[in-house]
């Protein structure tokens, strides 16, 4: 294998491993607020996805209007759903592994949703990005694959602008940490955790956006995603921010490389092998969630 | 300025506090004694919309408060210092600080301000302003406790137990700053176990024991009370 290809192999999986990041971030971001692990990050990347293919795909309107209102949507919907369902059952005390199954319960729901109205057969649109392959140098690119990267990097940048330098973003923070000392600090705790979802939906629907060029979308798309996920976050550290991103970008190069040079049909018994090895060894995950990054 | 009436709380069955009748007089410090579970920081609790009362009226300048939620009566202008102080381990002091001032929304001008204001007052968290808050220690916790209640202008400022687990001297300092404050026309109250530093710099108190006022007066009057103070605190002093 020569270093192009290797090279080219891990900007691939840069691009797979963005998209685990998006949702395990979306994850991390639930757990500090709430001490909820949300097991329907998944199938809200599936339900933006289809809102696109819905919005973009069938209605055509045009690319970045269309991302604005799938994200808008998912966003809406995220903060909807904290203030109807979840909020609710934590201001109640509700044991938060029964909370737990609620997040599994609307993750079924969700891949059901989708079934009955989009249906199972697995669909695609016009990649927005163009499907013109790019040659630089030895490199052989898909211009998405640039796409994804430069996107991620300024919705994150976005992101972290906003949790560490404006006055919401520090109340988010606060609300993570501390939750009645933010009570009286004169937050909304429970618009504050609304928010946390809202970002984490929206995240999940930006992801749902992006996979378009690499899987068609079927129902259960998200199902697979989320477990990889879930498998980014704890290999990074549940609730670290850095953690998410780096687990879920480990993951995306890990699995494709393995994928190209040993077996592509062992690749997930490769991957969640070396999750029981972090759980076993170190289930903390890389970063050990600290104090200063609970967001 | 702060007007408690026949103030009834209960956490499950059984009430906390029974009756309770308190009054915070504008410009004054109050204190409110009493020994372990006496129901100290329930009453602070119910003032700042922590939790419900079961019966009786709370107003804070002429208005009802009880039944609001805390960001109103933070609104409001009331400020409450939590036991323990519970300070935003993983902020900065700065932030900490800033978000003190959540409710008011002020211009960057105006933050920097009451920012300095703060630092004038604990020029200790002027020079740490960019360490985490977890890090610090017990004395400066409190200090900026203190600060980021101070940073919404309250007209009354809560404390709940300043001196806990804090040494001698820093004691000394934190009371002192407390006198500064009010001084600067902030009205107190403020919750001790240790009657005698409470006593030496409010100028009325009260005595909460199982949930009941059972002494009330000046400080110096009830100070001189030592046997029912004894009685009612625990024999500490
Ligand atoms: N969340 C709660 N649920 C049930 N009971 C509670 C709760 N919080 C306090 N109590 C009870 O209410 C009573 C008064 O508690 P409170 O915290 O007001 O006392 P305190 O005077 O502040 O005591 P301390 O000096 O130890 O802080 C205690 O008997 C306590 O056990
Ligand atoms: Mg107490």
């Amino acid at each position: 294998m020569t270093v192009a290809i290797l090279f080219q192999l891990i900007l691939n999986g840069l691009a797979m491993g963005i998209i685990y990041a998006l949702p395990a971030l979306g994850i991390s971001l639930i757990w500090n607020a709430s001490g909820l692990f949300n097991f329907a990050q998944g199938d809200l990347l599936t339900l933006g996805g289809y809102i696109m293919l819905t919005v973009f795909g069938k209605l055509n309107i045009p690319f970045i209007p269309a991302f604005m209102i799938t994200v808008a949507a998912m966003g809406l919907l995220g903060y909807a759903l904290s203030q109807i369902y979840f909020y609710p059952m934590l201001e109640n005390k509700v044991n938060p592994q029964i909370i737990l199954i609620g997040t599994v319960a609307f993750s079924v729901f969700i891949r059901n949703l989708v079934l009955v109205i989009w249906g199972t057969t697995p669909q695609t649109y016009t990649n927005p990005f163009g499907s013109q392959v790019m040659q630089i140098g030895e490199l052989y690119l898909m211009p998405h694959v640039i796409w994804i990267v430069a996107i991620v990097t300024v919705l994150l940048s976005l992101l972290q602008y906003f949790l560490r330098s404006t006055m919401v973003g520090i109340a988010m923070r606060a609300v993570a940490q501390r939750q009645t000392a933010s009570w009286l600090m004169g937050i909304r705790n429970d618009r504050m955790i609304a928010l946390t979802f809202l970002l984490s939906t929206s995240i999940a629907a930006v992801s749902g956006v992006l996979i378009s060029p690499i899987l068609p979308l079927t129902p259960s798309m998200g199902g697979m995603i989320a477990v990889k996920a879930m498998a980014a976050v704890l290999i990074g550290g549940l609730g670290s921010f850095s953690g998410a991103l780096i687990g879920g970008v480990a993951v995306g190069i890990a699995e494709t490389i393995f994928a190209a040079i040993v077996d592509p049909a062992y690749r997930d018994i490769f991957i969640f092998g070396i999750l029981v090895l972090f759980l076993l060894f170190r289930p903390g995950g890389i970063f050990k969630a600290q104090v200063s990054e609970k967001v | 300025m702060l007007k408690i009436c026949d103030l009834t709380v209960a956490y499950s069955v059984a009430p906390v506090l029974h009756s309770v009748n308190l009054e915070v007089p504008e410009g004054k410090i109050v204190a409110l004694l009493g020994a372990n579970g006496a129901g100290k920081s329930t009453t602070l609790k119910a003032v700042s919309g922590l939790i419900r009362a079961h019966s009786g009226r709370i107003e804070f300048c002429g208005q009802l408060i009880s039944g609001k939620r805390p960001d109103e009566i933070v609104k409001l202008g009331l400020a409450h210092v939590p036991e323990g102080r519970l300070v935003f381990p993983g902020l900065s002091v700065f932030e900490n600080l800033k978000i003190g001032s959540y409710t008011r929304r002020y211009s960057p001008n105006q933050l920097k301000v009451h920012m300095d204001k703060v630092y004038e007052l604990f020029p200790r968290l002027a020079e740490r302003c960019t360490q985490l808050a977890g890090t610090m220690s017990g004395g400066e916790q409190q200090m900026l406790a203190i600060g980021r209640a101070m940073m919404s202008e309250p007209k009354l400022l809560m404390l709940d137990e300043p001196s806990l687990g804090l040494a001698p001297v820093v004691i000394d300092t934190i009371m002192d700053k407390i006198t500064e404050i009010n001084k600067h026309g902030t009205t107190v109250l403020l919750i001790e176990q240790n009657a005698e530093l409470a006593l030496a710099i409010s100028h009325y108190a009260y005595v909460l024991s199982v949930g009941e006022v059972v002494l009330s007066g000046e400080s110096e009057a009830v100070a001189e009370d030592k046997s029912i103070l004894e009685a009612y605190l625990g024999g500490e002093q």
